[in-house]
């Protein structure tokens, strides 16, 4: 699979881009659906309100989405401990020193310290706190999320002023994740200069040798060196997506 | 009661009389030595063209229907009878108003204490301006001018007539269109013949200025008028914090007026009402609760609406949710009480059921917290830092975001920028 001798990696499965794309699909309609709630006047929120005399479309909608991305999470969890590619992939999300390391590298990169960026293994420490805070932010939505939505129970259990305290939990929290989806995510996949419009990776599952160069010079120097240890040719080949199976000719 | 009577028996005696005057005519007209009738009125006023001008040039027509006579509740009353101060054919001119008063002397004396008898020019009205002249029919009847159906609208030909209105500066431009779209009105023109109409307000005969003490639409009376119909309404406001205070004199706290309006009251299903859910926060109760002065000089609590329109309720109310609760839902309507007393749907004992008219079950967590915090109420609970320690996150991590990106931008853009 090459293009103008132009060799990639399979960089997301297909069953990986489809998570990716209904956990978008479902967070957007989140955001959008639940700040209509807190404002509800908003001009962009009046199509949405049009019958919520007679029907309270909004509140469905958003209860509806939260379902799905919590039966989705849950698919994940499994998907992340119980298959080798998900648990490739959970180790590579590990937070460690390099991270650390790697951050204070490119910062002084983006001080203007020559050189290039440092070469991230699989995951750089972006994608990593990426992750991390979706995985944060979807358990505590979820959690105070159920909470709200089902309030009769929540009241019997606790008492009223802890409601209030899911509510200000749910609207920061909601706040929180969506500037940073805007702020981090939408940059490094969106307004990066070299991936501009839009880094296709989540949509063909590839990565050319001169993106993974650029950006994760660290697991391509391991995948070139396991190819040579196998005495092939050291040239990218199509790769298997995990390094566990053995390179593809 | 006296009065009934008494007209009762003057109306019985008058017909009684207009038999003994039809039995001499029919005697009359047996005999030749009758030429003609000794007062026959119709013979000039039976002429539909006959007119009179006043003084400014305008005409006024002098033709009298029989037809409607008959129809009349004073059918078969004699000219004379009324217009007393005929002797002979042709009469004197002009003549003087009908005398209303001989049968009628109560509703004749409470019109001269009235707003509408003390005055002094040519536009207040007499009785005929109500009801009617020569056809005045009975009060039952859906035709009389003064029936449920009819009377806003002869009310209104002075009351809804801009020129008068201005002239006499009567605060209230268009009571009619007012009335017609209330419910009052709606019923009323439906044939619902018991519902409010202007008299049941401001009387009939004895109509006094609003700020007359005896006046029914006198503000502290207001209260007894709309009783008479809402009876139980008026019992439960007249035991109500707001009907206390108005009881002791005070012109701030509500009468029924104040909340629901005067001539164009609507049922609070009305989008419109100042009773609807969507408006009854901030039109009805949030005039006074929500109003600087108000809340300083009552020693009320400033932020009560603004805690409502920011809680789930608010919102959900603002976005159109009209079955989420209100201020009526938790604080009742008319039987508004202090927290503090025991009736009260908002005393802590209570709480549990008030919530549980849709929070079923929801059992004694209720009475513990408070509601309607504001910001500075919460400060130092739980909440306040809560929203501390996330805005300090917020700023830092997407702060810190921002930076990040924004170098990396500048960075990779290093040779492009520098280019220019």
């Amino acid at each position: 699979m090459s293009n103008n001798n132009q060799q990639y990696c399979e960089r997301w499965t297909r069953v990986e881009r489809y998570q990716h794309w209904l956990l978008a699909l479902s967070f957007i309609i989140l955001v959008i659906t639940g700040f209509a709630l807190k404002y509800p006047e908003a001009a962009w929120v009046q199509p949405l309100l049009l019958l919520e005399g007679k029907l309270a479309l909004r509140g469905w909608i958003h209860r509806i989405a939260a379902v799905v991305m919590v039966a989705l999470s849950f698919y994940h969890i499994g998907y992340m401990v119980f298959t080798p590619r998900g648990r490739f992939l959970l180790k590579a999300f590990a937070p460690s020193r390099q991270d650390w390391a790697d951050l204070k590298d490119n910062f002084r990169f983006l001080l203007g310290k020559r050189g290039g960026s440092p070469a991230f293994d699989h995951f750089s420490y972006m994608e990593k706190a990426e992750y991390w805070a979706l995985v944060w932010g979807t358990v505590v939505m979820a959690i105070t999320g159920f909470l709200l939505w089902f309030e009769n129970l929540t009241l019997k259990i606790f008492p009223l002023w802890m409601m209030e305290v899911f509510t200000v939990i749910h609207l920061y929290e909601a706040w929180l994740a969506t500037l940073a989806i805007f702020v981090w995510h939408f940059y490094f996949v969106i307004f990066n200069p070299e991936v501009y419009p839009l880094n296709q990776s989540m949509i063909d599952g590839k990565m050319s040798e001169h993106e993974m160069e650029r950006e994760h010079g660290r697991e391509l120097a391991k995948l070139r060196e396991k190819a040579m240890e196998s005495l092939e040719e050291p040239a990218p080949i199509l790769m298997a997506a995990d390094e566990t199976k053995a390179p593809v000719g | 009661m006296k009065d009934c009577i008494k007209i009762i028996l003057t109306e019985i005696s008058y017909s009684l009389l207009s038999i003994f005057h039809a039995l001499i005519l029919l005697l009359g007209m047996a005999t030749t030595t009758f030429a003609q009738e000794p007062i026959d009125c119709q013979s000039c006023h039976g002429d539909k063209a006959l007119v009179v001008a006043d003084s400014a040039g305008v005409e006024r027509s002098l033709f009298v229907d029989v037809e409607k006579m008959a129809n009349s509740i004073h059918a078969g009353f004699d000219c004379v009878t009324c217009h007393a101060d005929i002797k002979e054919i042709p009469h004197a001119e002009p003549l003087a108003p009908a005398a209303c008063q001989t049968c009628h002397e109560v509703a004749a004396t409470e019109l001269t204490e009235s707003v509408h008898g003390k005055a002094s020019d040519g536009d207040a009205p007499a009785c005929g301006n109500c009801h009617g002249s020569h056809e005045i029919r009975a009060a039952a009847d859906s035709l009389a001018l003064v029936h449920p159906r009819q009377l806003a609208f002869t009310c209104g030909h002075c009351h809804a007539n801009p020129a008068l209105v201005e002239k006499h500066k009567i605060p209230i431009k268009d009571p009619l269109r007012a009335y017609t779209h209330s419910i009052h009105g709606r019923l009323a023109l439906a044939g619902v013949d018991s519902a409010a109409t202007c008299s049941s307000c401001h009387g009939s005969h004895k109509i006094l200025a609003a700020n007359n003490a005896e006046s029914k639409a006198f503000h502290f009376n207001v209260p007894q008028t709309c009783g008479q119909c809402h009876q139980q309404i008026a019992d439960e406001f007249v035991q109500s914090v707001h009907g206390v205070a108005v009881a002791r004199g005070s012109t701030d706290a509500p009468v029924c007026t104040d909340c629901h309006s005067e001539h164009a009251i609507e049922s609070s299903s009305v989008a419109t009402a100042p009773t609807s859910p969507q408006n009854v926060a901030t039109e009805t109760c949030g005039r006074c609760h929500a109003s600087t002065r108000l809340t300083e000089k009552y020693g009320m609590r400033r932020e009560r609406v603004s805690t409502f329109a920011d809680s789930y309720h608010g919102l959900a109310l603002r976005s159109g949710r009209l079955s989420v609760a209100n201020c009526g839902s938790c604080h009742g309507i008319h039987n508004i009480l202090p927290s503090n007393d025991s009736r009260s749907m908002i005393h802590p004992a209570n709480l549990a059921n008030t919530c549980g008219q849709c929070h079923p079950n929801a059992g004694e967590n209720f009475a513990a917290s408070p509601v309607h915090l504001t910001p500075e109420e919460r400060e130092g609970k739980a909440v306040a830092i809560i929203r501390f320690l996330y805005i300090t996150l917020i700023v830092v991590v997407i702060g810190g975001m921002v930076i990040h990106n924004a170098l990396d931008f500048v960075r990779k853009n290093k040779h492009a920028l520098r280019r220019e």
